[in-house]
């Protein structure tokens, strides 16, 4: 045994990190501004996984990690912990969204109208394979429509609580410093309303998915219709401490109610995330739907749900099944060769026995 | 009030990565841990630039206790050399400039994963485990608020329940690592999945263990003396693995716990699972001084 | 990256007064010695936006804790009071120190109160054996300015696990007494 064993381990993990940046090579910043400008949707997904909305941090992180999500968020969420909580912003209701992108799946038409928006719902998923000849893929241009949308639109879910088509829980006024806050405070059960909404805006995307479609395939009782579906820029206002609000700049948002006859009412279920993330907002507005039910299906359970979908968390022990378990490992042998030495012992004698029995049986 | 006393100088991180709000949260939570031996302690449980899994409960509260006069060790599965074990103690020397030792006696904070050194830990020392997870009521009630509950009224009878099980389909308890354990005689905690060999270690031990699962969120501990007793049945003793006969082939020291090392021709070796107590045992036998701290076992048993 | 290597002077005072703070509940009884005396250096190595508090006669200590962005709350609901156990009439405004539930016997309040651990002979109070974990057999001590009915009413509000831990403070001097420790008046 070498004097210098602890020295192994140290220069084993510095030669694997640098094998794996060697890959990735030098990191500039025109790196991470092609990353941000180029990968807008995956920035946006990732920005909201970390609860953090910083395009170019999430921008060097995806950089940084090459592209591997997981290690780009715990770069992220890391990164977060430190920073101190200076302030809180103001509340953003529906109707101060500048809304660029509003479908209703309940109603064909809905109060503000429908805006198609930025989406490529309606694309035919074709590979542009010309660009790998040095084609340049040059979208069409845009073609404004003959009168602007307006930036900002009304609550659907207001107009149906106005007639009375869904229950009405009026909001809770708390203040700043008192709102709970799931970076801070343990996850409990049964959880909290706010714990739940932050946890599933910080959930992982495939996770959320996974979980959603097993509920929206019928492991549970909802039949979610996309009541609302927004993509939007929410205005992040400060309240200066002399008093006068203002805007601190704006963050792309993401939000969805999902409505289902419950009863004899209508129930929503409600997601928003930082940054445009629509298949998300729509599997978790399910999820919060289908858990707030009484006696909900194990899948969309509370605790199965949380506890499943927190990205960090679920990667981190995934991966850690790399890590030696030896000892455990020669734990659980030492039992099972006991039983093994156990059952041989106890043949050997039966089979002695047996053989007296035969021998006695022998003699005339 | 003004900006200027809400904020400080800009830097990249605090000394020891958590800032003092989250040193603060674990503070407060250690000393709940202690006032209710086993008794697990809910955290916020902030990431840290590790995988989770990975050490990062135990991380936070090593980096909570930190101090540049820190005397600081940690092992992986026994071993001082391990990957994931080098990658812990790097962080916190990069973070806490602390001083590194592989010795358990010169230590003052030890971060381990699976194992409790072989040397006796003093009452000025600090244990704290690594803990993938503190729930011992997992393999009967997957459900954590259940679970909680069941603490709560101290309803361990489906833990004894499955201890039986076992003795009757395999006429052994099974139970390898993680051995459930009664603490303060209230609360049954899992000890983390150290050996059975470790679990002896902990009852009324000298020292402090601080047990915690950052991933589950989780922090327990096990003050100074204080009794930790596994489940076992008045009529079947609780049984160590059968170590005690191994003999280390690196070192020749017996009477310890060991790594088994499977040979090609179907044998195998044994190598002692704490390795800088054999290094010690190495360097003393080749004439160096080295001082081998007092061990909990002695000539394979367990001294008390 | 550059990282700073050495704490600030207030992030070591705040280890330093948590260190004590961690081993006086570890050792039950025995006295511990703080890096600066009085309540306000041990509130700061824990108390924060996030926690509650209650401050029995020392208005200065509350406003102190006031800026921590703790909230002042009534005793019954606070996690850390602040509180002389000098006379039956303290001791009786603490019988309603919050004790946790049994499914979060964490939930529990902490309460510091000031003690004389010196041995004039005048005010020593009565001898108290200690045991339970953390104490290797049993220990024995007397604390000053914590009135007799005190230990009474601590020994009916515990309900282990669920009770309230104290902490004694003379100066610099500190002990711990957790919920968890037997207190016999002898």
């Amino acid at each position: 045994m070498a004097y210098v064993a602890t020295r192994g381990g140290e220069r084993a993990i510095e030669q694997a990190e640098r094998l794996y940046r060697a890959d990735i090579g030098a990191i500039g910043r025109e790196r991470v501004e092609a990353v941000r400008d180029g990968l807008p949707y995956l920035v946006d997904r990732l920005m909201g996984e970390a609860s953090l909305y910083e395009p170019d941090l999430a921008a060097l992180a995806l950089a940084q990690s090459g592209g591997d999500l997981y290690e780009a968020l715990l770069l992220l969420r890391a990164y977060r912990t430190t920073q101190p909580r200076l302030a809180v912003a103001e509340p953003v209701r529906q109707a101060d969204l500048f809304t660029v992108r509003r479908i209703s799946a309940a109603f064909k038409d809905i109060p503000g109208g429908q805006i198609l928006g930025p989406t490529l719902d309606y694309s035919h998923r074709l590979l542009q394979v010309g660009v790998l000849n040095g084609e340049e893929y040059r979208p069409a241009p845009v073609e404004p429509a003959a009168e602007p949308a307006p930036a900002t639109q009304p609550s659907l879910a207001e107009w149906q609580k106005a007639q009375d088509l869904i229950p009405d829980h009026p909001a809770e006024s708390v203040e700043p410093d008192e709102i709970p806050d799931i970076t801070r405070e343990p996850l409990l059960f049964p959880v909290s309303r706010a714990h739940k909404l932050q946890s599933l805006a910080r959930a992982d995307t495939g996770g959320t998915l996974a979980l959603g479609y097993a509920t929206m395939r019928g492991y549970g009782a909802v039949h979610p219709t996309v009541n609302e579906l927004r993509l939007a820029e929410a205005p992040v206002r400060m309240r200066h401490p002399c008093g006068t609000v203002f805007s601190a700049g704006r963050v792309r948002v993401s939000q969805t109610e999902v409505v289902s006859k419950s009863g004899g009412s209508l129930q929503l279920g409600f997601s928003a995330t930082f940054g445009w993330n629509e298949v998300k907002t729509i599997a978790a507005a399910t999820l919060d739907l289908a858990s707030g039910q009484p006696d909900p299906h194990p899948a969309s359970n509370e605790e199965f749900i949380l506890y499943h979908t927190e990205a960090v968390e679920s990667s981190g022990f995934c991966v850690h099944f790399k890590l030696p378990h030896y000892v455990t490992f020669q734990s659980h042998l030492d039992a099972l060769r006991r039983v093994k030495a156990d059952r041989q012992q106890a043949a050997a004698i039966a089979a002695e026995e047996e053989s007296r029995h035969e021998t006695n049986e022998a003699v005339p | 009030m003004k900006l200027s006393e809400l904020t400080r100088p800009w830097s990249a991180f605090s000394y020891g990565f958590l800032d003092e709000s989250a040193k603060r949260e674990i503070r407060r939570r250690i000393l709940k841990a202690i006032a209710v031996p086993g008794y697990q302690v809910p955290y916020a449980s902030r990431e840290v630039p590790i995988a989770r899994g990975w050490g990062t409960g135990g991380l936070q509260v090593t980096l909570t206790l930190l101090k540049p006069d820190a005397v600081v060790k940690v092992i992986d599965q026994g071993a001082d050399d391990s990957v994931n074990a080098s990658s812990i103690r790097k962080f916190v020397s990069r973070v806490g400039g602390t001083v590194e030792t592989g010795d358990t006696t010169q230590a003052t904070l030890i971060q381990s994963r699976h194992r409790i050194p072989e040397e006796k830990l003093r009452e000025d020392q600090i244990l704290v485990l690594q803990v993938p997870n503190p729930e011992p009521l997992r393999p009967v009630q997957p459900d954590m608020s259940v679970a909680r509950e069941m603490h709560a009224d101290a309803d361990y009878g489906q833990l004894w329940l499955i201890l039986y099980e076992q003795l009757v389909r395999s006429g052994r308890i099974m139970q390898g690592a993680s051995y459930p354990s009664m603490v303060n005689g209230r609360h049954v905690m899992t000890p983390s999945p150290i050996p059975r060999w470790d679990v002896p270690k902990l009852n009324r031990a000298d020292h402090l263990t601080i047990l915690s699962a950052g991933r589950e969120k989780r922090i327990y501990a096990v003050p100074p003396y204080t009794s930790v007793e596994p489940l076992v049945f008045d009529d079947v003793p609780y049984r160590v693995e059968d170590h005690q006969d191994k003999a280390c082939w690196r070192s020749g020291v017996r009477g310890f716990f060991m790594n088994e090392l499977p040979q090609e021709d179907g044998s195998s070796l044994y190598e002692l699972s704490d390795s800088h107590f054999g290094i010690k045992h190495i360097r003393k036998a080749a004439g160096e001084a080295v001082s081998i701290g007092e061990t909990w076992y002695r000539n394979g048993r367990m001294a008390r | 990256m550059s990282l700073e290597l050495l704490p600030t002077a207030a992030e070591s005072r705040t280890n330093a007064a948590f260190e004590e703070l961690m081993w006086a509940l570890a050792r039950p009884g025995l006295i511990r010695r703080l890096p600066l005396a009085g309540f306000a250096a041990l509130a700061e190595s824990l108390i924060d936006r996030e926690c509650s508090f209650h401050v029995r006669h020392d208005a200065a200590l509350a406003e102190r804790l006031a800026e921590t962005g703790a909230r002042a709350v009534s005793l019954a609901d606070a996690d850390y009071v602040f509180a002389p156990a000098g006379s039956p009439e303290d001791v009786t405004a603490l019988a309603g120190l919050r004790v946790g539930t049994l499914s979060y016997p964490d939930e529990a309040a902490t309460l510091f109160a000031p003690a004389h651990f010196g041995q004039e002979p005048a005010g020593r109070g009565p001898r108290l054996r200690l045991s339970g974990p953390g104490i290797r057999e049993a220990i024995t001590l007397q604390a000053g300015g914590v009135d007799p009915s005190f230990w009474p009413m601590r020994e009916s509000a515990i309900r282990y696990p669920l009770g309230f831990d104290l902490y004694l403070v003379d100066g610099d001097g500190l002990i711990g007494i957790p919920r968890s420790t037997k207190v016999e008046v002898l």
